[in-house]
């Protein structure tokens, strides 16, 4: 397994006036994890179809390993594991498996092997249309580490697993990661970015936002977590202009902060501006709490 | 390529396809049988017709062959285009179409598939009917397949326009337009039609200039430069209608008629080209 990373220069998709994406420039490095974090509509599927080449971009370019998506050779690199995974309706789930190996011109001999790793190895002859969500992807999967491609395009990957489901995938992305794989992903579930990825990029209405080490996006490393009787009117003034996400509805403040010195300040500064928490809990930030409002 | 062939052959023989061409097969065998046996008893004003033996063997065939050619119209229409596209409309053919094959290739992996299920359908009607024969003539006829080949040659043509016609105007309309290109062929070929367009006919002196050029591409016996126009035309329009006539009257094991219909044969492989090449520029350039 050995192979480059994934270039998106200048790519810019719309869907009849509704805008996909809007120059998107990002580079993946070989051997990097890549997540992508965004709303539902975001753009996140459309980037990743451009680079399987499934869908055209109506300006720039995807490049893998160098090479333009567009090129069919471009894809030999290509492990794709798409949102909705669907079959063929009629195949058998190995038949599926050798047809896509083979036209891949690869061997078959890490299929065994791979259906043991995916828990499908006493599945090969069933019907792929009898299998349930949550199989379909362990097939995708399958089929992945039956590849092992250079450069791995997951589309919300863990999405409908269950525990031992997203542990496999999460475990077979860092195998890939330490084999030298690029593996560029989708998701919603932000602790699973947080433990695979080297960085994230955060997507809104088609323009990257951000793109760091998951720690870089988070403004503190802890957080005081407040539950109050209301919220104030302007809790920025109050807060001394510290980061926080405020939820009216639920009344909770989130605050981030330094250190535990630091999230006493805060509670201190609360209370005596006549807003005394009703709950108070202090804890490491996590992506959650700072890109909740973007992944929601 | 092979892949794609074998996994449409794989989804067609596991789908409802398969035992509808079972029963299709078994009604156009049914059919030839029944020709078999009813031409020895045909009447007109209660006096049996003088049919020799040939006669009545070439009419069964013409009915069987026919009815096999009509019936895979059918597969074509409601089934074929449907597994060379289906799959990729549907998103299920997104694992296929991120592997490092051309566009091209794909299309014609998938269609090679149902032209494979295409040959074996004829395959299977032209046992059937060389059993049947044999079994009523103690003889059998080597026509039949290579009628049955040039038929082929038609299908070909036939899936391609539906392809084309399902990409640009979608699944229902897109077999409605190849129906009536279909349609359109069939009518233009009848040799009736054909006869009484070549009717109008104008003296040689007034034909222009660059008729005398053109004649020998043309084909048969100048019949007037107007009717040699229209004959081109007929030519030219799709001729998957021609093709399949051509292939009936060597199953047959008659002369060709009219000659020049032997025209439809590289007319229908140029048209054949240009479907496809259409198909394939469509099929790249949408989003899958």
């Amino acid at each position: 397994m050995s192979g480059g990373g994934i270039v998106w220069r200048s790519v810019s998709k719309s869907f009849g006036a509704l805008p996909a994406l809007v120059d998107l420039d990002l580079s993946v490095e070989r051997g990097e994890v890549f997540g992508f974090l965004g709303p539902n509509g975001a753009g996140k599927t459309t980037a990743i179809r451009i680079a399987a080449s499934l869908a055209r971009p109506d300006r720039g370019e995807v490049l893998l390993a160098g090479v333009p998506a567009s090129r069919a050779e471009s894809r030999r690199a290509v492990g794709y594991l798409p949102e909705d995974l669907l079959f063929p309706s009629g195949l058998r789930l190995g038949e599926w498996a050798r047809v896509q190996i083979r036209l891949r011109g690869r061997d078959l001999s890490r299929l065994p092997h791979a259906a043991e790793r995916a828990g499908l190895s006493n599945r090969m002859d069933g019907e792929l249309a009898a299998f349930s969500k949550g199989m379909r992807r362990r097939a995708g999967l399958l089929l992945l580490l039956a590849l092992e491609p250079a450069i791995w395009l997951l589309d919300e990957p863990t999405a409908d697993l269950d525990i031992a489901g997203r542990e496999m995938i999460e475990n077979a992305i860092i195998e890939a990661k330490g084999k030298g794989a690029t593996v560029f992903l989708s998701s919603h579930i932000l602790s699973e970015v947080e433990r695979v990825c080297d960085r994230v990029g955060v997507i809104e209405k088609g323009r990257l936002t951000r793109a760091a080490p998951p720690a870089d996006l988070l403004p503190a490393p802890f957080l005081v977590d407040l539950v109050l009787p209301a919220l104030p009117e302007q809790p920025a003034a109050l807060l001394g202009g510290r980061p926080h996400v405020a939820n009216r509805e639920a009344r909770r403040l989130r605050v981030f902060v330094s250190d535990r010195g630091e999230g006493n300040e805060v509670v201190r500064a609360l209370e005596e501006g006549g807003f005394p928490p009703r709950e108070t809990v202090f804890r490491p930030a996590s992506l959650r709490d700072a890109l909740g409002e973007v992944s929601r | 390529m092979r892949e794609l062939a074998r996994e449409v052959f794989l989804v067609f023989r596991r789908g409802r396809g398969f035992p509808l061409s079972l029963l299709l097969l078994a009604g156009a065998a049914a059919l030839f049988w029944i020709a078999l046996q009813a031409t020895g008893t045909f009447t007109v004003n209660g006096e049996p017709v003088d049919l020799d033996e040939s006669a009545r063997v070439a009419l069964a065939i013409g009915l069987g062959v026919r009815a096999v050619s009509f019936l895979i119209l059918l597969f074509l229409l409601f089934h074929g285009a449907g597994l060379v596209l289906g799959d990729a409309e549907t998103g299920r053919a997104a694992f296929s179409l991120s592997a490092p094959i051309s566009r091209a290739r794909y299309l014609a992996g998938r269609s090679a598939g149902v032209l494979l299920v295409v040959l074996l359908f004829w395959a299977a009607a032209l046992v059937l009917f060389e059993i049947l024969l044999f079994s009523r003539t103690g003889s059998l006829r080597a026509e039949i397949a290579a009628g049955a080949a040039v038929i082929v040659l038609a299908q070909a043509l036939l899936l391609g326009v539906l392809v084309l016609f399902r990409l640009f105007l979608g699944g229902g309309w897109g077999a409605m337009g190849a129906l009536l290109v279909w349609i359109a062929s069939a009518v233009l070929s009848l040799d009736l039609l054909e006869s009484s367009l070549f009717a109008v006919d104008v003296p040689e002196n007034v034909a222009p200039w660059w008729l005398p050029i053109l004649q020998p591409f043309l084909g048969g016996e100048p019949i007037g430069w107007k009717a040699d126009l229209v004959r081109a035309f007929v030519r030219l329009f799709p001729p998957i209608g021609n093709a399949t006539s051509v292939g009936i009257d060597l199953a047959l094991g008659r002369p060709v008629f009219p000659s020049f219909d032997w025209w439809s044969l590289p007319g229908a492989a140029v048209w054949g080209g240009l479907v496809w090449w259409g198909s394939i520029r469509l099929f790249r350039r949408r989003d899958w």
